[in-house]
């Protein structure tokens, strides 16, 4: 993939929150990754490891509190104004709670309608047809646009999300745990019109959601995150097979399999304690408190391992990687 | 095999909403063995935290038990008085549900709410039911215990406080502990710490466990039977093993294959369920599954299917069976 010129590139980010009393929270430290056109890269993580403040700042929805963000080549993190919001259209993001995303008093023409009024790209007849055939598109009955949202489920709410997030023709969707809040027999079927419309428009993904099971089916490459860190990125067959960060065995462990017999012979990598506050991060490798192989204290608590290539296309940021498999 | 230790027969409870009656749990029947593990599965609205609820009595105005029997050791729950069910509700009967945030007092600290817990069934000396209740921190495995009993739960991490549920609800040793998604607002790692605790305290202490779950790997992690529902109804039941090897009814059948597996084939299409679950107060006529069933014949429209036995302990609520549906689509191909 090195090959093609990435669509997204990001660059060292970071992205400080104040915490009151001079304290900060270290959301995202000093990330760097890259998304190529065409590409579904998954972003995986526990609460509050950073994978939606990343993905917001992707789509600048935040701004950094340092780094840069190139689309296309354009760093967006120096555009301001009109500029960004002309390369805002390329990328757009999709939320995970269908209920509060949409606003309830809105009908749902007029809520597929607005990004297009944003842009005064089309009016009158031109604008309902739209609307009619991004319905249509994400399998809803197109003459449902004079509905509200109260009158939908939570299936047909995500895809009136994903009808909006269309309507501008975007290069990037940003999708934040879209199917976490729907039922399982639901979550199929927006998995599945997620991939149909890829393929139907060379749609570029980043998925980021906490279900590794779910990220892994509809990712080609996955990125793991732990306190605000990218730990592990490759391609999602290879990490599933051969991790080589102890976090991300520690979590493909701990996702049961729907087949008893598979998990009663599984042996779960146990993490003792809790995750750190990323407000004082433990010092060299954040996960170095947790981890089942650290070295302490050199070099796991004093340096910090460089997200570095373990194998092709798999880089992982560990000192001991090649202990994951037998020692873990 | 020694006799249930709960008897569940053709339970209905409804609730009276100014819509109509919801259906919300139609003629369920169950059987709990003492120190089985038993899952209950299916979506929301299905009906299975209403089972739940249902057992303990924790039904609310507008909903109402309608009819069937909830026989606990052979005397019937439903028709108890109010401070006969007390008695059972957290001695013999614990529950822990989803939010054990919002299931904690937040003024309060964690050792003075499991103390309240044991004493509500029995008179205890203050120093006792002190000890008891870091003994039983300890026993969920919260570290530094005799700390940590003076905490408030704003001072748990959300692991932390479900083990804290679990201790208060183990607090008078109850020979049924149910559990209502215990773990899904919790992360994997956690999930599976919490998960092991139940094994754990079902192996040593045998309570028998209940346990409540949309997720199918959860029940394949630490049940040996279980119930899957819709729309009110139970539609299959039956060994672990034998549900998830050779699932009978379509709707368990298309829900495992609807799940993205860690180890399956990534590019796999996943089966989805089309359509929605029906609205319970006024259900479809025959099989309330058939509107989005994709083995349906015309039977099924009109003609109500009861639970059927269709392998060794395994029943399941279908005209069709995917024994036959498999087969059949084999020769149509052939």
């Amino acid at each position: 993939m090195p090959d093609r010129a990435p669509l997204l590139r990001a660059e060292a980010v970071v992205k400080h929150f104040p915490a009151g009393l001079g304290a900060t929270v270290k959301a995202v430290e000093n990330v760097s990754f890259e998304i190529y056109p065409g590409e579904t890269v998954g972003l995986v993580g526990e609460s509050g490891c950073g994978k939606s403040t990343l993905g917001r700042m992707v789509t600048q929805l935040l701004p950094v509190t340092s780094g840069n963000i190139f689309f296309d080549g354009v760093d967006l993190t120096k555009l301001r104004g009109e500029k960004l919001r002309q390369y805002r259209r390329q990328l757009q993001m999709i939320f995970q709670d269908p209920y509060s995303s949409l606003n309830p008093r809105m009908t749902v023409g007029d809520i597929i309608a607005e990004p297009l009024e944003n842009f005064g790209l089309l009016r009158g007849r031109g604008k309902d047809q739209r609307v009619q055939e991004l319905l249509k598109i994400v399998g809803l009955n197109p003459y449902f646009n004079n509905r509200y949202p109260h009158e939908f489920s939570g299936g047909q709410r995500q895809r009136i999300g994903i009808a909006r997030a269309l309507a501008l023709r975007p290069k990037l969707i940003v999708a934040d745990e879209p199917i976490s809040a729907l039922d399982v027999s639901i979550q199929a079927q927006i998995i599945n019109l997620m991939e149909d419309l890829q393929k139907e428009f060379r749609l570029t993904y980043l998925f980021i959601a906490h279900d590794l099971s779910v990220v892994r089916h509809i990712s080609d490459r996955v990125m793991v995150m732990y306190l605000g860190k990218i730990v592990e990125v490759a391609d999602s067959v290879e990490i599933y097979r051969n991790p080589r960060h102890p976090y991300t065995k520690a979590l493909l462990s701990a996702i049961p399999i729907p087949d008893p017999e598979i998990q009663s012979k599984r042996r779960i990598v146990a993490l003792t304690g809790e995750i750190p506050s990323p407000v004082n991060p433990p010092s060299g490798c954040r996960f170095h408190t947790r981890c089942p192989i650290a070295q302490l204290p050199t070099p796991c608590a004093d340096q910090e391992p460089p997200l570095e290539q373990k194998a092709p296309d798999h880089r992982a940021a560990c000192f001991f990687s090649e202990k994951v498999a037998v020692a873990v | 095999m020694t006799a249930p230790i709960l008897q569940v027969k053709d339970l209905k409870t409804q609730f009276f909403t100014d819509d109509g009656v919801v259906q919300a749990v139609d003629g369920v029947s169950l059987d709990l063995y003492p120190g089985e593990t038993l899952g209950i599965v299916g979506e929301s609205g299905c009906g299975k935290s209403v089972t739940a609820l249902s057992i303990l009595r924790l039904i609310q105005d507008p909903g109402r038990i309608v009819a069937g029997q909830i026989l606990f050791k052979g005397s019937d729950i439903v028709t108890m008085s109010g401070e006969e069910v007390r008695e059972i509700r957290g001695k013999d009967i614990a529950m822990i549900f989803q939010d054990p945030l919002s299931s904690l007092n937040p003024v309060l600290t964690v050792g003075f709410q499991i103390e309240e817990a044991m004493e509500a069934h029995e008179k205890v000396p203050e120093k006792v039911a002190l000890s008891r209740a870091v003994q039983l921190l300890k026993q969920v495995r919260i570290p530094a215990a005799e700390s940590r009993v003076n905490d408030y739960p704003h001072q748990f991490s959300g692991g932390m406080r479900q083990r804290a549920m679990i201790a208060m609800a183990l607090a008078n040793k109850p020979s049924i502990l149910i559990a209502d998604e215990p773990t899904t607002a919790l992360d994997v790692t956690v999930q599976a710490q919490i998960l092991e605790l139940l094994r754990d305290l079902n192996h040593d202490l045998k309570t028998a466990i209940i346990l409540i779950t949309h997720n199918m790997g959860v029940v394949a992690g630490l049940c040996t039977r279980v119930l899957v529902m819709y729309a009110g109804r139970v539609v299959e039941q039956g060994p672990v093993e034998q549900i998830f090897k050779n699932p009978q009814h379509p709707y368990t059948w298309s829900l495992l294959q609807s799940i993205p597996r860690l180890d399956s084939d990534r590019h796999e299409r996943l089966m989805s369920i089309e359509g929605l679950p029906p609205d319970l107060i006024k259900p479809p006529a025959g099989c309330r599954f058939n509107p989005r069933c994709r083995f349906r014949i015309d039977r099924c429209f009109h003609d109500d299917p009861a639970l059927m036995d269709v392998g060794p302990d395994q029943e399941a609520a279908c005209w069709v069976t995917m024994r036959r549906a498999l087969s059949r689509n084999g020769e149509q191909r052939a």
